[in-house]
């Protein structure tokens, strides 16, 4: 089997055209386990070459699993094609250049062999932990390299290798459910006893109940419930297109308050705080800059591919998915000065949100009007103590609104894996927001 | 290939499986994309892959790759053997399956034209043509158009002696006008769906038949009155949702709740569970107008195939008859867990997927109230809501909120006014329960569905829904 570099040459010896190549390759086992049992055990291995050409300022972009020497040469010619056919104002003028990083491994060779040794019977002691304690079990690990080659046809190689490992688990009552997550790039920070641990001891405080009306309450959101708000906020705001479609709350331009003076938001590939997973170049071989969305509330940059940065008359910041959009992979918020106990011990009366289930962000891009249900151990707090789990209530308001009224962030910041896209990762603190609006909760079946 | 995939399930045999099966998919997609007077994107993926399932005391390994020489099919063979074989040393024996013979057989799609034989100027003519036609409005900001066609080969062998292969070409397209006001206000209007437009089983005439810029004035037009109409007021109406709407709702709120994965557990991990467990079968899930089925034999719509991927033969099968709760959307494995009948819905996306239970096309059935126009004639007073844009429901399907793009007044039998940012909440067993009208087979019509997200790893199905419109009464409306 020939390796990713020789792949990558084949292509870039048959192209006729400035063209980039990037050679993707994974191999990753899963495990899920559902009921208390496992029910998939899986490896795959992914191979891919995405060819990217450029013919008279249009770019023709494919992406092929066939890397036999036919099919190599097919997808470059069909890449050859698909840029002479296409019509319209000029793309690019030249493809850029990409940047000379060279090769790194980041792959960490515990985690990378983990499934060979022993993964699978560690995740089955957790089973039977959660049943001795009359919990049922369901979640999933997953772990396994990946590594990316880039090659452009004006000589410049780079390339990276990493490991990744999630893990998530949910203990189930009959009553109530507890949730604990992790993801990382090496398997120190997978702690599966600790996880486990967690879950269960969520599920036991949620388990006694409690009848909640819907209306305003204050919220401490965990860090998986602030990842899934900021990456709807992301999907309809932070990329050149959603400008460009006029959708974006944040198309007036840097510098107007859009939420509360304590939230900053920014996306950084290089893994800054230590946590989450990183990248060293995007689709086009660029290294990602920071851009900061929210600074300090307000109003701050959108990420652009080569494409969209031309079409802006301004340079690329490295975000580009590499077939023709931006992509946001690193999102961060920065943490305050509060402890995740200081924050439940000084809440008089609310909800404390281990995660949220099935946020949409679509309601009103321009004001970020979200809406999402309670999920997984979330608990109603009182003077301080949290008291019991409750039915599933719906929050629906204004994201932009609610973080105006964040009057509390924690110092740790957790790392989450993106719900959007393999490889990226959302690392956050806990917040403290007053007055969240929860519009209706969970009916009865009959 | 096909010595290759043979070789593979001949060593399964060899080792020993109970039971194995060798999958190999081939698949092209090209999608095409135009903004204002651009082709923002125009992509192409060729995917080319085995998955290898093999049983070994009741327990499943399962591996899965890319083919990257002939050896490929029987190397992942030997490894999802040794993975079954580890399940069961560390787990001990599972459940036993129930041997069901085999099956040979060829399965194709319908198609005219092929898409691959239509010029890629053509499909760039009537895409910018749609949206020069949407830009003409001028408070139009931006107008997209896409169009989606995708070759699947699909050819599976057992070692209990079977071979099915199956073949699908789906194609679709849509447009979409986005009206920005000068105070910021924003407005979109789709067609025929939000999303990702309208898709079926079929060829290029899939495509001509949704005239997209015939429909393009419309929608811009369209989009732009919203900007000006009143918010959809607070109370409680009668509705009827169009089949844009309609066709979600059914995904949602009957197609995943009856997935027999998630009664059993399995789905906790990424999209949760279900309020319709097994005690529950013989329920009253919606009134007796409402009859609904699982079909994966309507020629043309999205979720059709000749065999699930366990080797089940697609076949009509009842999940809700006059309002009751008959049965779940179920594969062999899981329906042999549950002591249930198997709808013959284990799907998988592609080869890197584990068949899971799916949707194929999970349809209402018409009713007898005629066509749009004659139900809304009949309805003294309510609103009808079309086209989705935000779609929430809980991890039981229970409480659910969807966002449609418009609203119309609906007073004595006539549409009215327009309302924007229209969403209506319900409880799902409540909701189909106040089902009171749905049109006639003349106003049914199979919506495709290119993205449904299931599975963890995360698969994307495309499913199909076919629904006629329906009214519904005393439901819960407001605005965004």
């Amino acid at each position: 089997m020939i390796n990713d570099q020789e792949i990558a040459k084949t292509v870039a010896g048959l192209a006729t055209h400035p063209t980039d190549v990037t050679v993707e390759r994974s191999s990753m086992h899963h495990l899920r386990y559902g009921g208390g049992e496992v029910v998939l055990d899986q490896t795959v291995e992914h191979r891919s070459v995405t060819v990217r050409t450029l013919v008279d300022g249009h770019l023709g972009i494919v992406h092929s699993e066939r890397i036999d020497p036919a099919g190599l040469e097919a997808t470059v010619e069909r890449a050859v094609a698909l840029a002479q056919a296409k019509r319209g104002p000029r793309e690019l003028d030249e493809l850029p250049d990409p940047e000379a990083l060279g090769h790194h491994d980041g792959r960490d060779e515990a985690l990378h062999r983990w499934a060979e040794r022993g993964k699978h019977a560690d995740v089955v002691e957790q089973l039977k932990r959660a049943k001795a304690a009359d919990l049922v079990l369901a979640g999933s690990v997953s772990s396994g390299m990946t590594s990316r080659t880039l090659l452009s046809s004006r000589g410049a190689v780079l390339s990276e290798e990493g490991t990744i490992g999630k893990v998530q688990f949910i203990s189930q009552s009959p009553l109530a459910s507890g949730y604990s997550h992790s993801i990382s790039s090496d398997l120190e920070h997978l702690d599966l006893h600790a996880l486990c641990g967690s879950s269960i001891e969520k599920a036991k405080l949620a388990s006694q109940r409690v009848e909640l009306d819907v209306g305003r309450y204050d919220v401490i959101l965990e860090p998986h419930a602030v990842a899934e708000l900021l990456e709807w906020m992301s999907g309809i705001a932070f990329t050149a297109q959603s400008v460009e479609d006029g959708t974006s709350f944040l198309k007036a331009g840097p510098g107007s308050m859009v939420t509360g003076e304590n939230i900053t938001v920014f996306d950084d590939a290089s893994k800054p705080c230590g946590l989450g997973l990183s990248a060293r170049f995007d689709g086009e071989g660029k290294q990602p800059e920071r851009v900061t969305f929210i600074e300090q509330g307000r109003g701050g940059e959108v990420v652009y591919s080569a494409a969209s940065a031309a079409r802006k008359g301004c340079a690329s910041t490295g975000h580009s998915d590499g077939s023709g959009g931006e992509q946001v992979n690193h999102l961060h918020m920065l943490g305050g000065d509060q402890s995740l106990d200081q924050m439940v011990s000084g809440l008089k009366r609310g909800i404390w949100v281990n995660r949220f289930h099935y946020v949409n962000g679509l309601l009103d891009p321009p004001k970020a009007t979200m809406t999402g249900l309670t999920r997984d151990g979330c608990l109603y707090v009182e003077d301080g103590k949290p008291v019991g789990g409750f039915a599933t209530m719906r929050f629906t308001e204004s994201i932009l609104e609610a973080f105006s009224r964040c009057e509390g962030l924690t110092e740790l910041l957790t790392a989450v894996s993106s719900g959007w896209r393999d490889g990226g990762s959302v690392v956050v603190p806990s917040v403290l927001l007053r007055d969240f609006h929860f519009t209706s909760k969970q009916g009865s079946v009959s | 290939m096909d010595k290759n995939l043979t070789d593979a399930v001949q060593r399964l045999s060899d080792s020993g499986a109970e039971f194995g099966d060798v999958r190999r998919v081939e698949r092209s997609t090209e999608w095409i994309t135009a903004k204002g007077e651009r082709i923002d994107t125009h992509s192409v993926s060729d995917e080319r892959g085995v998955c290898v399932r093999a049983v070994v005391d009741g327990r499943w390994g399962c591996a899965a790759g890319v083919v990257t020489d002939a050896d490929t099919a029987t190397r992942l063979a030997d490894q999802a053997f040794e993975q079954a074989k580890r399940r069961a040393a560390v787990e001990g024996a599972g459940p036993r399956l129930v041997d069901r013979g085999s099956i040979q057989g060829d399965w194709a799609s319908p198609m005219q034209e092929d898409p691959a034989s239509v010029g890629d100027a053509e499909k760039y003519d009537m895409l910018l043509g749609a949206t020069a036609e949407m830009m003409r409005e001028q408070a139009v900001r931006q107008a997209k158009g896409s169009m989606v066609f995708e070759a699947t080969d699909t050819l599976t062998y057992t070692t209990s002696g079977s071979r099915m292969h199956q073949r699908t070409q789906r194609s679709g397209g849509g447009i979409e006008a986005i009206a920005v006001s000068d105070s910021g206000e924003v407005q979109n209007r789709t067609y025929p769906k939000g999303h990702e437009g309208g898709c079926e089983q079929g060829g290029f005439e899939a495509v001509r038949r949704l005239d997209l810029i015939g429909n393009a004035p419309r929608v811009a037009s369209e989009a732009s009155q919203l900007l000006t109409a009143p918010l959809m007021p607070d109370t409680e109406a009668t509705i009827i949702l169009h089949g844009s709407q309609l066709s979600l709702q059914v995904h949602e709120s009957v197609g995943h709740p009856l997935e027999l994965d998630r009664v059993l557990g399995d789905e906790i991990s990424l999209a949760g569970g279900s309020f319709a467990q097994r005690e529950r079968l013989g329920m009253r899930y919606g009134s007796e107008l409402v009859n609904l089925v699982s079909d994966p034999t309507t020629p043309g719509a999205l979720g059709s195939y000749g065999w699930d991927e366990e080797g089940q033969a697609a076949s009509r099968f009842d999940l809700v008859r006059s309002g009751e709760f008959k049965g779940y959307l179920s594969g062999r494995f899981s329906s042999g867990r549950a002591d249930l009948p198997s709808a013959g819905t284990a799907r998988s996306d592609g080869w890197a997927g584990y068949p899971i239970d799916r949707m194929a096309n999970v349809d209402l059935e018409p009713g007898t109230a005629g066509s749009l126009d004659d139900l809304i004639a009949s309805t003294e007073g309510g609103f009808l809501l079309a086209n989705n844009r935000s779609w929430s429901i809980d991890q039981v399907r229970l409480n659910f909120q969807f966002g449609c793009e418009i609203a119309w007044e609906i007073k004595g039998g006539r549409l009215g006014q327009m309302y924007r940012n229209p969403i209506y909440v319900g409880n799902t067993p409540q909701f189909w329960g106040s089902c009171d009208a749905i049109c006639g087979p003349e106003a049914w019509k199979s919506w495709g569905w290119f993205f449904c997200g299931k599975g963890d790893p995360m698969q994307i199905a495309h499913v199909g829904h076919g629904v006629a419109p329906a009214r519904f009464r005393n439901i819960r409306v407001r605005s965004a």
